[in-house]
């Protein structure tokens, strides 16, 4: 494997020359290359492929690329796509409103294929960081499974507090509060709200039933432990706008609008806006979940409930967000919802991975003996 | 750096006043080509066919777009003749097409009628300076296999 390591990139001209000269120069790198003559096309394919990274002209008859763009932006649900725009010199106008709408980077045309080489490694060094989310993912799912029936609930709050982010973006007072990279941020750190939890003793964390005062109070600490540990990280790495999120998600998502939340009765705008957005999320998930002491509530009347909620429990903006997109919510839910594949029972009766995923890397794993040993 | 061929200062309707390119530019720069290709002199010859056979129907469709005043078609089309010109190193047929692409912006038909005849004498000599190129065999043309 190559630098490029095969990584399947898609091509987007309406000049044909451009197109062969693309495809011939990513082939070379080492990249696996398919061409779009059009934005259409090139929907298309993204429709029925996986493209990690898009490399599209800007000036194109029926979807230029920074609507190609938006719209990859749009649809790139599982997987950051990392989208470079082809441009002439006088476009700066256009590199703008293309970097604007989600573009990562842009090329000069005619490329040198030495600096679109360059752009393009600085493209899989920060799609490599996607790892870094899904090695945070696999740990929040690590702390969650102590819980007995929360399923695909961190998959889900996540999508809940990215979708909420984007509705809320469009008011005015959070325009230049809430960007892509905080709705990134937010998307990746969510999952960590719960973390504290691996501190709490298994009789409270699972009794199956409603906790007394005293189990309350223990149970209350998950908060603190989770923004504890998280802010021991984030202290080392002042600059990590990561930790410092995942931090303020995990110490204030239990606190209230109206300061009657814990641990630290924090009110109105003294909660961090990630924890008023994670309250709403999290709160929605637990309302429309099944659980040992309740019932899985409908969406309709988990809406209610978060509008009775509104200027008491919830920020009256993050309701006004919700209420906005609710069906978003509702298609979310439907989507990965719970069932009995994904309770903690099936989880744990899942085979362990085989052993020759860590010894192929080393040994011929087709020779005669490793397969006799393997009967 | 090999060069190819020159635009003659009398073929261009050069206009200061109006900002048109200059004639001491490039007309077909190979080298930059075969960079583009990283030196695959084979692909630079059939990016070359390619872009013989676009630039006639690309004319082509840039004319009948000016003559039916559509001049929102008229830039698009002047936009890729821009586009693949500068891909292939010609680079006064590419600030040619610029400019028509410029005036079909502004609506400035005059202008591009008078820019249209440019661009015409421009991928002329274009054409003249790839014929030249290919018969100093500098470039071997493609191997067709053979099917026996």
């Amino acid at each position: 494997m190559n630098w490029a390591d095969a990584t399947n990139v898609l091509i987007v001209d309406d000049d044909p020359i451009a197109l062969e000269l693309l495809a011939h120069a990513l082939t070379s790198f080492g990249f696996r290359v398919e061409a779009a003559s059009s934005g259409r096309e090139a929907l298309d394919c993204f429709r029925r492929g996986s493209f990690r990274i898009v490399v599209s002209d800007m000036e194109m008859p029926d979807i230029n690329g920074t609507e190609l763009c938006r719209q990859i932006r749009q649809r790139s649900r599982n997987g950051y796509t990392y989208f470079i725009l082809l441009t002439s010199h006088s476009d700066s106008a256009s590199v703008v409103e293309g970097l604007d709408a989600g573009a990562d980077d842009y090329v000069c045309k005619p490329f040198q294929p030495t600096e679109l080489r360059l752009r393009l490694q600085a493209g899989l060094r920060l799609l490599s960081l996607e790892g870094r989310d899904l090695m945070i993912f696999a740990l929040a799912k690590l702390a969650e499974s102590r819980d007995s029936d929360t399923g695909h609930h961190l998959e889900r709050v996540r999508e809940y507090c990215r979708e909420l982010a984007e509705s809320l973006a469009t008011f005015p007072a959070y325009r230049d509060l809430i960007d892509g990279q905080y709705i990134e941020l937010l998307y990746a750190t969510s999952p960590l709200h719960d973390v504290g939890k691996v501190a709490i003793p298994d009789s409270i964390l699972r009794k199956p039933g409603r906790l007394t005062a005293e189990e309350f109070a223990v149970m209350q600490r998950h908060t603190v432990i989770g923004g504890q540990t998280l802010q021991a990280a984030a202290e080392t790495h002042p600059d990590a706008r990561f930790m410092q999120m995942a931090m303020k998600v995990a110490l204030s998502h239990h606190e209230k609008w109206d300061g009657s939340g814990y641990p630290y009765g924090l009110r109105g705008e003294q909660i961090p806006l990630c924890g008023r957005i994670m309250a709403v999320a999290d709160v929605y998930d637990a309302l429309t979940s099944k659980r040992v002491y309740k019932p899985a509530y409908s969406h309709d009347r988990s809406v209610e409930i978060i509008c009775e909620g509104s200027g008491s429990h919830f920020d009256p903006q993050c309701v006004e967000a919700f209420l906005a997109i609710a069906d978003r919510f509702d298609a979310i839910r439907r989507r990965l919802v719970d069932d009995a594949n994904t309770t903690e029972e099936a989880q744990f009766q899942l085979p362990p991975p085989s052993p020759l995923l860590f010894i192929s890397d080393f040994v011929d794993v087709s020779s005669p003996s490793l397969s006799a040993s393997s009967d | 750096l090999l060069r190819i061929g020159s635009v003659d200062a009398e073929t261009a309707t050069a206009d200061p006043t109006r900002k048109t390119f200059t004639m001491a530019d490039q007309t077909l720069d190979i080298d930059s080509l075969i960079a583009r290709c990283m030196g695959n002199a084979q692909l630079a010859m059939r990016i070359m066919e390619i872009y013989a056979n676009e630039s006639v129907s690309d004319m082509q469709k840039l004319e009948q777009a000016v003559l039916a005043g559509d001049l929102r078609l008229a830039s698009q089309v002047a936009h890729r003749i821009k586009g693949s010109a500068a891909n292939v190193g010609a680079q006064t047929t590419s600030l040619a097409a610029s400019q028509v692409e410029q005036f079909a912006i502004g609506g400035e038909l005059d202008a591009i009628l008078d820019q249209l005849q440019t661009l015409r004498s421009i991928q002329a000599d274009v054409r003249s300076a790839w014929e030249h190129r290919a018969q100093r065999s500098a470039i071997e043309p493609p191997q067709v296999p053979s099917h026996s």
